[in-house]
């Protein structure tokens, strides 16, 4: 049995660690600083993340995804300053190449690579690098490479580099007939807008709602403010 | 061979009777659960979540199985002197060795078929109700391979945790050195693979670096069974050559750890 | 039965066994008495092979042996009915049921099923002693079977070992109850510092044992 003076100190912890803690969840400059700045440290190096996943892979990219999650919610939800900004996105790419690192085969990476990653300026290119090299892994896939093609004609304006991605898609089994016409008709520049826009909407389709804001961005860019 | 089977259905009994084993069976039967629960965070393949939830319990739980139920059994015939009453003639000690081991791997076997049956029930489930977008590449097979490969490094592990308890003396010394085993097993395999992959692909990586991470890599089971399964998630078939390679890699170095340990047990004191 | 020839054991600096040499023969009663640390338990190991002598050599001359250990930390999880199975399967004697074995030990039926970390003190003691018991092993060998029995469960021990001894066993106990030893036993053999001090021939029925035992304990064993 514990003795009086036990009893008090044990006491006077308990009222001392409530007290903190209201204080902590009341703290108005903890709460502003939440709001206002990125609290990620960007992600460890890829060898650390495998030693941790160890056989592990699936949930080793998964992970990665996750984070990818957090981070854009960071960017969509908080008033993140420019650097931060910059920041988040470099993250998010990291998290998308180890995840990809860990599952090359994993849809999701690819989904958020176009949905998120490919209407970023300084990331239209590592986008169309990553959904190259998942085109490479999923061979079964013609829609990844075509993907892939349609965003090096639409967000580079690399015609030499669609063109070989849409090749490799079209000659992918199941890949539907009219996917030449279109490849043809993107590459020769005689894709009206509503092409664009139909192929854009389609593929808006497999993302969950909150992750589509640039994909509308972009088919409200091509309705609105021409070609 | 009848000592031995008669000690490995001891050992059968004796680890069914740990409240621990018990709790791993009930957390086993649980994480199908834990694993349609995790896959809802995800967008697109959901059943590759759900199945990938389960080759990370089928690896953990392997690990955790082997520190607090093998470890202990062995901790206590050793460290307490329960060996005692197993030793005494005509009991050879390769027999104790053989026989605690075989009781061990019949448990775990239980312990992943039950997993199997998880896996198996989250495939059909997929199978019947997901978008074929949301299930691709699965099908049973894929459940098979996480138990199977899964169930290969563990046995690898087992045999490691086996030579170490043959040497070390006491549950503490015992759980000290087989967990450091356990973690090292987890986390260098990968990191090897990585720094080999990077000196492969660096011309200027002297030859004898390159022939130190090879040599390196001896030490260690072959633990791409990961990979394989990866590869079976998503539909992808991998060679049956592969696939037997991976198996007689670990019943290779089981049978070296389960060797070695033999040869340490038999001559120490006890 | 058992040959030990001057075999000596080191534990680092310290001798546990210092050339020592003992012989039991078929169908003997033998008694090892001393303090702690007089080499008992060490020389019952090496009889036994748990331990390899660093010079010397043992022999044993039977198939199986039933031992008893001192510390008798048992599967914890089991029950002693299939505790005492182990035993009968291990020593090839499936002719013969771990029931009778618990009976003839006389351990409470009740008990026969539960878990052996659920039983008392002298019921794990009366478990640990019919594993030793069962199978019907030629060469028995006890490492303090007294302790933790009730002296209603010494008296039956020393009759049950009395039986075996007159059904041919051979039999090795060590234990520090010098009346027990002085009661049952053929030949005692005192130990001190690892090595054979003196040797007690005992007669049937001979009244002056125990004090002649105590006695030489005292005298010899306390001097080391």
């Amino acid at each position: 049995m514990a003795s009086i003076k036990e009893k008090i100190i044990i006491v006077v912890l308990l009222i001392s660690g409530m007290l903190l803690h209201v204080q902590g969840k009341n703290s108005g400059t903890l709460q502003e600083q939440d709001e206002n700045t990125l609290f990620l440290t960007g992600p460890s190096s890829l060898l650390v993340q495998q030693a941790i996943a160890g056989p592990c892979l699936g949930l080793g990219a998964e992970s990665n995804i996750l984070s990818v999650f957090s981070v854009y919610w960071s960017i969509k939800e908080k008033n993140l300053s420019e650097d931060d900004q910059q920041k988040a996105w470099l993250y998010l790419y990291r998290y998308l190449q180890q995840a990809q690192s860990f599952d090359p085969w994993y849809w999701d990476t690819y989904r958020l690579t176009n949905g998120l990653l490919a209407y970023q300026e300084s990331y239209q290119s590592k986008a169309v690098d990553i959904l190259a090299q998942g085109a490479k892994a999923r061979s079964w896939d013609w829609e990844m490479p075509f993907t892939a093609g349609f965003l090096a004609h639409d967000q580079l304006k690399d015609d030499v580099r669609a063109f070989h991605l849409m090749k490799l898609a079209i000659n992918r089994e199941g890949a539907p007939p009219m996917l030449v016409g279109l490849a043809a008709r993107f590459l020769n520049k005689t894709a009206t807008e509503s092409d664009t826009v139909d192929f854009l909407r389609a593929m808006k389709k497999s993302l969950p709602k909150g992750y589509t804001q640039y994909i509308d961005k972009r088919i409200d860019e091509l309705l609105h403010g021409g070609f | 061979m009848k000592n031995i089977l008669t000690i490995a259905a001891f050992t059968v009994r004796e680890l069914l009777g740990f409240r621990v084993t018990r709790t791993l069976f009930a957390i086993t039967a649980l994480l199908p659960l834990l694993a349609w629960a995790f896959s809802q965070l995800f967008m697109l393949e959901i059943a590759k979540v759900q199945l990938d939830v389960m080759v990370g319990g089928a690896y953990l739980l392997g690990v955790v199985f082997l520190l607090s139920t093998v470890v202990t059994l062995l901790g206590k015939d050793i460290g307490e002197q329960v060996c005692y009453f197993f030793l005494p003639p005509p009991i050879e000690r390769y027999s104790y060795v053989l026989g605690r081991f075989l009781g061990s791997v019949v448990v775990l076997t239980l312990l992943y078929t039950l997993l199997l049956v998880g896996v198996e029930l989250l495939i059909w489930i997929s199978l019947q109700y997901d978008t074929s977008i949301h299930r691709h590449g699965i099908n049973w097979i894929a459940g098979i391979m996480i138990g199977w490969t899964a169930w290969y490094q563990t046995i690898s592990l087992m045999g490691a945790v086996f030579l170490i308890c043959a040497w070390a003396t006491g549950v503490a010394e015992m759980l000290v050195f087989s967990s450091s085993a356990a973690f090292i097993y987890w986390v260098f395999p990968p990191i090897l693979a990585g720094m080999k992959g990077r000196s492969d692909a660096d011309p200027l990586v002297s030859e004898s670096l390159k022939q130190s991470l090879d040599g390196l890599s001896w030490f260690f089971p072959d633990m791409t069974g990961g990979s394989i399964v990866l590869a079976f998630e998503h539909g992808i078939s991998i060679s049956n050559i592969v696939i037997m390679q991976h198996a007689l890699g670990h019943l290779g170095y089981t049978a070296l750890m389960l060797g070695l340990a033999i040869i340490i047990f038999s001559k120490r004191s006890l | 039965m058992i040959r030990c020839e001057e075999i000596s054991k080191h534990y680092g600096a310290t001798v546990a066994l210092n050339v020592l040499s003992l012989h039991v023969a078929n169908g003997e009663i033998v008694g090892l008495l001393g303090i702690n640390g007089a080499g008992k338990s060490t020389l019952i190991k090496l009889i036994l092979g748990f331990l390899q002598p660093d010079t010397g050599s043992v022999t044993l001359d039977t198939p199986s042996v039933g031992y008893m250990p001192e510390i008798a930390s048992m599967p914890e999880t089991i029950s002693p009915l299939a505790f005492i199975n182990l035993a009968l399967r291990l020593r090839q004697a499936d002719n013969q049921n771990a029931a009778a074995c618990l009976t003839e030990i006389g351990l409470n039926k009740q008990a026969w099923n539960k878990p052996i970390r659920q039983l008392s003190k002298g019921m794990r003691q009366r478990t640990a002693l019919a594993f030793a018991l069962a199978g019907d092993s030629r060469l028995l060998i006890f490492d303090e079977p007294m302790s933790g029995l009730d002296a209603l469960g010494r008296l039956h021990l020393i009759d049950l070992l009395s039986q075996r001894h007159q059904q041919g066993a051979t039999i090795l106990i060590c234990s520090h109850i010098v009346p027990d030893l002085a009661r049952l036993t053929q030949r005692v053999i005192l130990m001190g510092q690892g090595q054979i001090l003196e040797e007690f021939k005992l007669l049937q029925g001979d009244s002056g044992a125990t004090e002649r035992l105590e006695s030489g304990l005292l005298t010899r064993a306390a001097n080391q």
